[in-house]
């Protein structure tokens, strides 16, 4: 029922009781009979339904508040490969992670090897599939995967470390790594731009 | 992120004002009938715990269960004065309650909002207080005992206009 | 909470710990003072000189913002109160918060017929009556004033300061359901309590809470607050967003302060061989060549003939004004920080635009801005008064140019297109980006390929404290060293060093 109709209807009727209140015979004519007010009563049961169904379709809605004592940490560069890397430690079966940061590291070192040698790319892949690039065999063995050609007791004690022997070699290798660049910016810095390839 | 995050659920405050109004009414209740008045309660319990989970659905539940109490004691010829209280905390139980959520889910339980919620209670009970005296005067109690007719009137006549009104 | 007299419920605040509450849910507490529009000064300046000498001598001179009220050296006497606010936005919405309670209302009456229970039919009434309170009231609208305090406004990282926010009613109508929330500055995180409260406000009540936060190096506005005022039954909600008189927080001031950089190399002044008869101001010598018939005597290069018996030409470049557009990488990946403290590489890469911007004009370039960011930025070059205000504008104000990382997307191809469209053929790129990673060298590159002279200047985000870290340094730097193959210069700012050096260290690096 629109609005309007409803409104003058109930006004309708409030002037009635109204009235009633005043004069209490007008309402005499209204039927009370048995049949009636039952046939009322149920039909305010079905109204009572209409509503309650209209209240679990609404949805109450209110302003949402922002979250506004958190603020946005930034990443400092390599954040995640930390993270990677110690989440390691915790999972036993994870062959595929291990590929995946190993292969990241190898793209970094392949560059850096190649920048330093200033060689061609074929070149560094070979240096690192050979472990000829660095002098420690922690970190060559990382990217060869065969056993470093280490004095036994270096090996015993890397057998001993907390640290699983993967990320330790990772870690040499990164160490290694920065050895490298550290070298060739050393040299670029000797000599000046322009010069470079 | 970091920072300390809000939880967004109404906090123990709430938990009290709803809790006491719907136990008003089971009290109410008790009046006419006991199981009226463990209905009631039950209600109580089911909107208390729809509180704390700030999930509105369990608090309408809950407040039409605590209501049905009071109803199922009115037909168990509980006085209407007890009935009409009883009502009225049903209601102010639901409304509490229901404020209650969404200052959860808007402040969280941490901020301090006992003050907000003591006042929003205390206006509804007001005004099922006054609604309440007014229809005991006029229909019940008072000189002018209106006939049950008049009063059916009157009440179609005001919900429907409430209703029309109603946003 | 109750409406106690003011003075004692501070005095009792001054007593116990400022961070002890009574709350049950240990959030901290909401104090109402009642009445008073406005504080008397000695009320204000006693208590807060009992405050200030609790927290150590530290007297929070930053709140005298609007009056600087005079001091004597202890106390702070409240300077003016809760300032007026404008409102940005408003919205109104229904909560249908009582929306269907109209089945209590039919229940009972139907049961009551049925039964013919005057009771029931009573609880009708109250039904009714509650119907009414529902919907008959409106949201208020509410008139607000509010003051910001801080315990501290220049503290030291990391240091703790306490903000305090007082919200009074300066209009006629009651605000039955009063819900405030503060807008925190992004970059800040809140410690201590939440930075949000409700209550009740009679006109001229006021309602204050606090709340702490941990302090970054940087400077931080708070000028905002979001206001929900409902009526009395919550049927009806009205949100805003207000805007406050500003307080800032500010922890060590930048280290450089001073605008002009050293420009000389940055870009190159010379845009063109262009034949010219004179070897006056503004040209440069480029280069020899043959000979040919036709040349001008007056080119020839007398000294090679007078040494080798051969005819040769200068050819030399005039000086022009050179076109030059600043283009900033403000996608998510360049949102980095080294470290948990300072300014993030997007704030300084702001900064160095904005220095290298001012300073272009200054030696008479026309200067142009753009950026790699969700939204477009873009200032076509240009030069004058106004234009330097423009770009202040755009540089302050451009929501692109946000502290915090953008929420949708950057097409790093299509804006890279449309960068290349815009820039005229001369035109020389500064690239202003941390370099994170291989899409920003692309950037560089495909820039440098159309023929535009690329300079990068690019804030350091790494440290190298971590393997993971180290690692990214080093591929950051080879990504650096292979653009500067590329003949592409590139400026590599630490962290820790002042532009101005890294683009001397740069500059000596260039001439060799």
């Amino acid at each position: 029922m629109s609005r309007n109709v409803t409104a003058t209807l109930g006004v309708l009727l409030g002037v009635v009781g109204i009235a009633a209140l005043a004069v209490p015979g007008i309402t005499a004519p209204l039927p009370t009979g048995e049949a009636f007010v039952i046939l009322i009563g149920l039909v305010l049961i079905l109204g009572a339904v209409v509503q309650a169904q209209r209240r679990r379709h609404t949805e109450i809605e209110y302003a949402e508040t922002p979250d506004a004592e958190l603020s946005i940490e930034l990443p400092t560069p390599g954040d995640d490969l930390d993270r990677r890397l110690d989440r390691l430690r915790l999972t036993r079966f994870n062959e595929a992670e291990r590929h995946r940061i190993r292969d990241e590291i190898r793209d970094v070192a392949a560059e850096t090897i190649r920048r330093r040698e200033r060689g061609s790319p074929e070149a560094a892949e070979r240096a690192l599939d050979e472990g000829t690039w660095t002098a420690d065999p922690f970190a060559a063995a990382f990217f060869t995967g065969r056993v470093p050609e280490a004095p036994t007791t270096d090996r015993l004690r890397e057998l001993f470390d907390r640290e699983s022997p993967f990320k330790r070699r990772a870690v040499r290798a990164i160490d290694a790594l920065e050895r490298l660049s550290a070298a060739d910016e050393r040299r670029d810095a000797d000599r000046p731009e322009g010069d470079d390839e | 992120m970091s920072g300390t995050e809000i939880t967004r659920r109404p906090g123990r405050h709430s938990l009290v004002v709803s809790g006491v109004a719907g136990a008003t009414a089971a009290a109410m209740a008790l009046a006419g009938s006991g199981a009226g008045a463990v209905v009631a309660a039950l209600g109580t319990a089911a909107l208390l715990a729809g509180v704390r989970r700030a999930n509105h659905r369990v608090v309408d539940v809950g407040g039409l269960v605590a209501f049905l109490g009071v109803a199922f004691a009115a037909l168990s010829e509980a006085p209407a004065a007890a009935v009409l209280i009883g009502t009225a905390a049903a209601v102010v139980a639901w409304d509490a309650g229901t404020n209650a959520v969404s200052l959860g889910r808007q402040l969280g339980a941490e901020a301090d909002t006992v003050r907000a919620e003591n006042l929003h209670a205390m206006a509804g009970a007001l005004v099922g207080l006054v609604t309440a005296v007014f229809g005991l005067i006029l229909f019940e109690i008072g000189p002018t005992r209106q006939p049950v007719t008049t009063l059916f009137v009157l009440l179609v006549a005001g919900t429907v206009l409430v209703v029309a009104l109603n946003r | 909470m109750s409406e106690d007299d003011p003075r004692r419920r501070d005095g009792e605040r001054a007593d116990s710990e400022r961070s002890d509450s009574e709350r049950p849910d240990g959030g901290r507490a909401v104090l109402d003072e009642a009445g008073e529009r406005s504080v008397e000064p000695d009320d204000g300046a006693t208590e807060r000189s009992a405050e200030g000498t609790e927290r150590g001598g530290e007297t929070s001179e930053a709140t005298d913002e609007a009056d600087g009220a005079t001091t004597d050296g202890t106390a702070v006497a409240e300077a003016t109160g809760p300032t007026g606010v404008t409102v940005r936005s408003s919205r109104i919405r229904s909560t249908n918060h009582w929306v269907g309670f109209a089945t209590l209302v039919f229940l009972s009456a139907g049961l009551g017929a049925l039964t013919r229970s005057r009771p029931l039919l009573l609880a009708a009434v109250v039904g009714v009556g509650y119907l009414a309170y529902a919907n008959t009231t409106e949201a208020p609208d509410p008139e607000l004033a509010v003051e910001r305090r801080l315990s501290e406004a220049e503290p030291e990282p990391g240091d703790r300061v306490e903000v305090t926010v007082v919200v009074e009613n300066v209009g006629e109508a009651v605000l039955p359901d009063l819900r405030v929330v503060e807008q925190v500055p992004e970059a800040l995180a809140v410690t201590e309590g939440p930075a949000r409260a409700a209550t009740a406000l009679r006109p001229g009540a006021r309602m204050t809470f606090s709340y702490t936060l941990a302090a970054r190096r940087g400077d931080y506005r708070f000028d905002g607050l979001t206001v929900i005022a409902r009526n009395a039954s919550g049927s009806r909600e009205r949100e805003l967003d207000v805007e406050t008189a500003p307080a800032s927080v500010t922890s060590l001031a930048p280290v450089d302060a001073t605008d002009a950089v050293p420009l000389r190399g940055l870009t190159s002044p010379y845009t063109g061989r262009v034949s010219t008869d004179s070897s006056g101001e503004g040209t440069e010598f480029a280069s020899l060549r043959e000979y040919q018939h036709g040349d001008a005597l007056s080119r020839i290069d007398w000294n090679t003939y007078a040494r080798d018996k051969t005819l040769t030409t200068m050819e030399f470049r005039e000086e022009r004004m050179a076109t030059v557009v600043l283009v900033l990488d403000l996608r998510t990946e360049a949102y980095l920080r080294a470290g948990d403290d300072g300014p993030h590489a997007v704030d300084r890469a702001i900064d160095a635009t904005r220095r290298v911007f001012n300073s272009l004009l200054d030696t008479g370039d026309r200067v142009g801005l753009a950026a790699f960011a969700a939204d477009t930025v873009w200032l076509p070059p240009g030069a004058g008064t106004t234009h330097r205000a423009r770009a202040r504008e755009l540089l302050s104000t451009h929501p692109s140019l946000s502290p915090t990382p953008p929420e949708r997307r950057v097409y790093v191809r299509t804006q890279l297109r449309r960068l290349a469209q815009r820039l005229d053929d001369d035109a020389q790129v500064v690239f202003v980006s941390p370099m994170p990673d291989e899409t920003s060298a692309v950037i560089a590159r495909s820039l440098h390929v159309r023929g535009h002279a690329v300079t990068v200047v690019s804030p350091d985000p790494t440290m190298r404290d971590t393997p993971g870290r180290r690692l990214a340094a080093i591929d950051r730097s080879n990504r650096l060293n292979d653009l500067r193959g590329s003949d592409v210069r590139v400026v590599d700012w630490d962290d820790d060093e002042r532009l101005a050096e890294a683009l001397e260290r740069a500059r000596r690096r260039w001439s060799g």
